[in-house]
């Protein structure tokens, strides 16, 4: 009984929704907006289960005081602040006046330090993650991206002409270059990912089918049939 | 030497990545550059739009990409703007909305509407929030919004960002579903982005689609082109090509300069490090 009701609804969801596909008929299209409402609200809730699982797996660890326990406790302060300007401001730029209630000057004040939150803090700390990689990979070309056989011997010579194809100084040593890259990309990179492309979704429809039919039950802690 | 040049201190290739940064941004050098087929289809598009068409643009990214989509989404704006067409903005990504405001903000209405910048000396006040353009704001779901709005828009998106009903709102009113849309452009970094709507909608709507990625995903999107997705913008190289393009060089052509600096010492790099690589062989067979 714990698996059969879930795998009911499995089957007639699944079911439905490849019908529905073929089926332009009005009421399949508004079951189809129902179940797609119900897909949304769960999406939006896994946002809470999100919060909920950063609490509980970092305040142990804060107990404990095992190894980097200062930087759990400035990610749980940092996420609570943002959630709670976040949630206090608002969606809407609040102007204050003097008639404003006290509720309305938080609401105002938070939407401020929302901004300046993400302007100045989210956003300098999520781009130098990002910018990080331009270091890490200049030493990784030196250090690993050898000529060592033919195959890499082949991406190496391969991953010089498309770097030089997208930066100007390719094409003012030849003026070929962004064609060669265009080259290179539209056909030996397609024909590659065309093909792995064709493949993942046969092997999706596959899992699909082995979802839906119930013969693949490990999304429910059970096992494969 | 070659044991001691192939034991570099790699702080030395970091102090060279940053100066190979940070030198073009200071002292910029204008390289001319081709546009590709991919990019300049897009532009096309744009230039063939009639007024008062409307364009969706969905800015399905966060700020660590911002400096390789951002000087193309800003530069699609200011050519839909320019073509007197309607914006709908859309953001499938939670850290977006602070970047579509700002471009409101800056592009759409300090610039069009106020007559700067790109617009300079050419003020639109009639163009306004609402009735020309709006921000719908960011749905969580992913494919599912994504396949929602093919269906019904109205469903998935009820309100703007403001909590205002599309009913009360004029840009709105003649828009069911995508297909309703001219021109509909992802800009994306990941998932969900244009991979996305091309699996959900593009191909079973028969939408007119665009797309602009980081460089690194663009491989991820040629399979696509140019069936499903008809113009692509790759990275910095595509901002660039597209403003040059449009008549200005902005922030996509000032990242090219810093890519060609920041790419040709990676195969720089590529190339010392194979040379000593080859050497130190050499050397060891001729030890044997």
């Amino acid at each position: 009984m714990r698996t059969a009701i879930p795998m009911a609804v499995t089957f007639f969801l699944g079911i439905f929704m490849i019908l529905e596909f073929f089926i332009p008929a009005g009421s399949v299209r508004t079951a189809v907006s129902l179940f797609q409402e119900w897909g949304l609200v769960l999406a939006s809730a896994a946002f809470v289960l999100g919060a909920i699982n950063v609490i509980q797996v970092n305040i142990p660890k804060i107990r404990r005081r095992e190894p980097d326990w200062e930087y759990k406790v400035v990610l749980l302060i940092a996420a609570l602040a943002m959630a709670f300007v976040g949630l206090l401001g608002g969606r809407e730029k609040h102007t204050t006046s003097v008639d404003s209630t006290l509720f309305e000057l938080s609401q105002a004040y938070s939407r401020e330090a929302f901004e300046f939150l993400y302007l100045h803090v989210f956003a300098p700390a999520n781009s130098t993650m990002f910018s990080l990689l331009a270091f890490f990979i200049a030493s990784a070309a030196f250090r690993a991206f050898r000529a060592r056989n033919l195959e890499a011997s082949l991406m190496l010579i391969t991953a010089v002409v498309v770097m030089l194809g997208v930066i100007p100084v390719g094409e003012w040593l030849w003026s070929g270059m962004p064609e060669l890259t265009d080259w290179i990309l539209n056909y030996a990179n397609n024909a590659g990912r065309r093909a792995i492309l064709v493949g993942a979704a046969l092997g999706g429809v596959a899992t699909g089918l082995r979802v839906i039919l119930g013969l693949e039950r490990s999304h429910l802690g059970g096992e494969r049939h | 030497m070659i044991a001691e040049l192939q034991a570099l201190d790699r702080r030395w290739l970091f102090l060279s990545m940053a100066l190979a940064i940070v030198l073009p941004l200071l002292f910029p050098i204008g390289m001319e550059f081709s546009v590709s087929p991919m990019v300049r289809a897009i532009f096309d598009e744009v230039e063939s739009l009639p007024p008062k068409s409307t364009v969706m643009i969905s800015v399905d990214y966060d700020p660590a990409a911002q400096p390789e989509l951002e000087p193309f989404t800003r530069g699609l704006v200011r050519h839909v703007l320019s073509r007197g067409c309607r914006l709908v903005f859309v953001t499938l990504w939670d850290k977006a909305p602070p970047i579509v405001l700002s471009i409101l903000r800056e592009v759409v209405d300090g610039e069009y509407v106020r007559g700067r910048g790109y617009f300079e000396g050419e003020p639109h006040p009639d163009y306004s929030y609402g009735d020309d353009y709006v921000f719908l704001g960011f749905k969580e779901g992913k494919q599912i919004v994504i396949n929602g709005m093919g269906q019904n828009f109205r469903q998935m998106w009820p309100t703007d960002w403001r909590g205002t009903a599309l009913d009360d709102l004029p840009v709105m009113e003649s828009i069911q579903t995508l297909r309703d849309f001219r021109l509909i452009v992802s800009s994306g970094a990941g998932a969900p982005g244009p991979r996305e709507y091309v699996q959900q909608v593009v191909a079973r709507h028969g939408l007119r689609f665009a797309a602009a990625s980081t460089a690194v995903s663009v491989t991820d999107l040629t399979p696509y082109y140019p069936n499903q997705i008809f113009g692509l913008v790759g990275g910095m190289r595509g901002s660039a090509e597209y403003e040059q393009l449009l008549g200005y060089a902005g922030q996509g052509t000032a990242g090219l300069n810093v890519l060609t600096f920041g790419q040709l010492l990676t195969i720089g790099a590529i190339l010392l490090g194979n040379v000593l690589y080859f050497l130190g062989l050499l050397r060891a067979r001729r030890r044997r």
